[in-house]
Formats: structure tokens, sequence, C-alpha cells
């Protein structure tokens, strides 16, 4: 009788040592299928965030295209002049975070002026909530950055026979490029 | 003697207990993980669907806009905010209008942005135009020379975006 009782005992032993694997192992298996999870669901936010701020940076690039004085534009628009030469123009961000900085650069030719504007949108926010200033994003690092040029020739000598500008061409040529850049936090 | 034969009996059932909830910890896991990820695969895929019709919509229309290359206009019809872009085409003997617009059909059918491709002499007919994208309002407007699109998806979100529609005038009124 003793010894069919220890026999029994054995065999819960095993069955339980067998469970405390076999859970063990699922909790391993849970822990990497969690961290897989959380990364999907923060790369999904990064990426809503990405696109809006290329809707963004868009908005003001079409805004700026064709200003003969964006640095009028961008002080009328509420953009905080740049401290620095190189800094630019700052517009303070946001409700959902986005920060957009536009940096003007002009360049003269022999027959005008071409005028660039960079347009960077940063967003500094994780998906969770907001960082700490250690955990920010680099400010060299946007999340979405396009350029807005304008060719502005300069005005014919009067003796000779001004060509009227074609319709829609204006006094501009102009074109927009533009990067998306992820930094996901 | 009795509690004797007692213990092994009640040991034996305790084990089989601690056993039963073992496995039924086991069970209530696995279950609360599928839950996780069923929820975070939902989240996922809302969002991206939600992120293709508002970038697939405003680079439509942007496209559009650039592509008629200063024939665009916005007019008022029958109640209906119409962005209108002209094709004039040489080979073919009068010219096209393209009716971008956001219309909700009386028939109960889906509404969304749709667009219609017509000869300018044509009647503009909301309800035969191409939906392009459903569960979307699109609002149209327009700054001076800017055409302001206002999108609102189905979850409330709105985002808005102004396009430089190289106009020589202005675009004409709402």
């Amino acid at each position: 009788m003793t010894q069919i009782t220890a026999h029994e005992g054995n065999k819960s032993n095993v069955l339980l040592t067998e469970l405390v694997i076999v859970i063990l192992f699922f909790a391993l298996t849970a822990v990497t299928a969690m961290q897989m999870f959380v990364g999907a669901h923060q790369k999904s936010r990064s990426n809503a965030l990405v696109n809006r701020a290329m809707i963004i940076a868009q908005d003001w690039a079409e805004r700026l295209n064709g200003q003969l004085r964006p640095e009028d534009f961008l002080t009328q628009a509420g953009f905080a002049q740049p401290d620095e030469a190189d800094a630019g123009y700052c517009l303070p961000e946001d409700a959902e975070g986005n920060e957009v900085r536009a940096v003007v650069l002009r360049e003269r030719f022999d027959a005008g002026e071409l005028v660039t504007v960079k347009i960077s949108v940063l967003n500094n926010r994780r998906q969770f909530g907001e960082v700490d200033e250690a955990e920010q994003v680099s400010p060299s690092a946007p999340f979405a950055a396009l350029s807005s040029a304008s060719y502005f020739p300069d005005a014919p000598p009067p003796d000779s026979h001004p060509q009227p500008p074609e319709s829609g061409q204006a006094q501009s040529d102009e074109h927009i490029d533009g990067s998306v850049m992820d930094h996901a936090a | 003697m009795q509690t004797a034969r007692n213990d092994p009996q009640k040991t034996r059932h305790i084990s089989g207990i601690f056993v039963f909830l073992l496995i039924g910890i086991y069970a209530v896991f696995s279950l609360l993980l599928v839950l996780v990820g069923v929820r975070a695969y939902r989240g996922v895929v809302d969002a991206t669907e939600t992120d293709n019709q508002l970038r697939t919509t405003i680079s439509y229309i942007a496209n559009k806009v650039r592509a008629a290359d200063g024939m665009v206009s916005l007019r008022d019809i029958e109640g209906l905010s119409v962005l209108v872009l002209g094709e004039p085409r040489e080979d073919a003997d009068a010219d096209y209008e393209t009716f971008i617009y956001f219309f909700q059909p009386p028939s109960g059918e889906q509404g969304g942005v749709y667009e219609l491709s017509l000869l300018a002499s044509d009647p503009f007919e909301p309800d035969m135009g191409e939906l392009i994208a459903g569960t979307v309002r699109l609002d149209l407007s327009h700054e001076g020379k800017l055409l302001l699109l206002k999108l609102t998806l189905q979850n409330g979100e709105t985002q808005q975006m102004r396009l430089n529609s190289r106009v020589t005038e202005g675009l004409g009124g709402v």
C-alpha cells in the first residue's frame, strides 16, 4: 500500500514538473510575442505621424511656392525668426507635437535669383506620451523634409521688347522635391 | 487510523486540483495573449487603412491639379462644391473637363469623393461619377490661388492641405 502511494506520488511529481516546464516555455514565447505586438503598434503609430508630417510639409511648401519674399510670409504666418543665420524660421509645436522649421536659401545667377525654402517637420513625441529630454530626437533628424524652389528671373531692360509670361508659369520655374525620413523613436 | 487513511486521499485531491489550476492558468494566459494580438493587429490594420485613404486621396487630387497646369476652377453646381480641371485636347473636336467632388447619393449608397470626366458641353450629373475614395468627406475651398482641401475621415480625424493651383487669376467663387 505504501509502495503504491509512493508510485502515484512520483507520477504526480513528474506531471507537475512537466507542466512547470511547459508553462516556462509558454512564458518565454509570450514575452517574445508581446514584444512583437508592441513593436508593430509603435511602428504603426510612427508611420501615421510621418504621414501627417509629410502632409504638413507639403502644405507649407505649396503656400511658399512662388513667394517673392518668403521671409515676410513666414513671419506673418507666425514663424519665429531665427536666432542664428542657418537655424531657420520655426513654428511652435501644434497640438500633435509637430514643429515646422523653414530655412530660406538664396542663390544669385546671371539671369535671376533662385530662392529655395527647405521645410522640415519634427515631432519628438513617442506614441505613448512625452519623452524625457535626454531621449528627444535630434533636431537634425526630422520626420519629413521638403524643399520648395522658385526661380525669379530679372526683369528685362526697358529698351528691349518684353515677352509676356506664359500662363501658369508667371515668374517662377517651380519644383517641389522631397523625401521622407523616418526617425521613429 | 481514519486520519491516516484520509491523509493520502486528501493529498491526492489537492494535487489534482493544483494540476487543473495550473492548466487553467495556462489556458487563460494563452487566451489573453491571443486577445492582445488580435487587438494589436486590428489597430495596425485600421491605422494603415486610415493613412492610405488620406495619402491616396490627397496625392490623387494634388497630381490631378498639377497636371491641369492652371486650368483649375471651383464651382458650385447643384449645391455641390466641385473642383473642375480643364483638359484641352488637340486631337479631339472638343475639350474635356474633369470634375472632382464629394457626393452622398440619395439612394443611400456609400458617399465619398467622386470623379467625372465629361465633354465641356455635357451637363454635369453627380451620380454618374466614379468613386475614388469612400468613407472620406472632402470640403473644397480656396484662399486666393491656393486650393484648400479638407478631408474628414470616418473616425472623425480631419486633415487639410493647400495646393497651388497655378492659375493666373482667382480660382472662382464657391
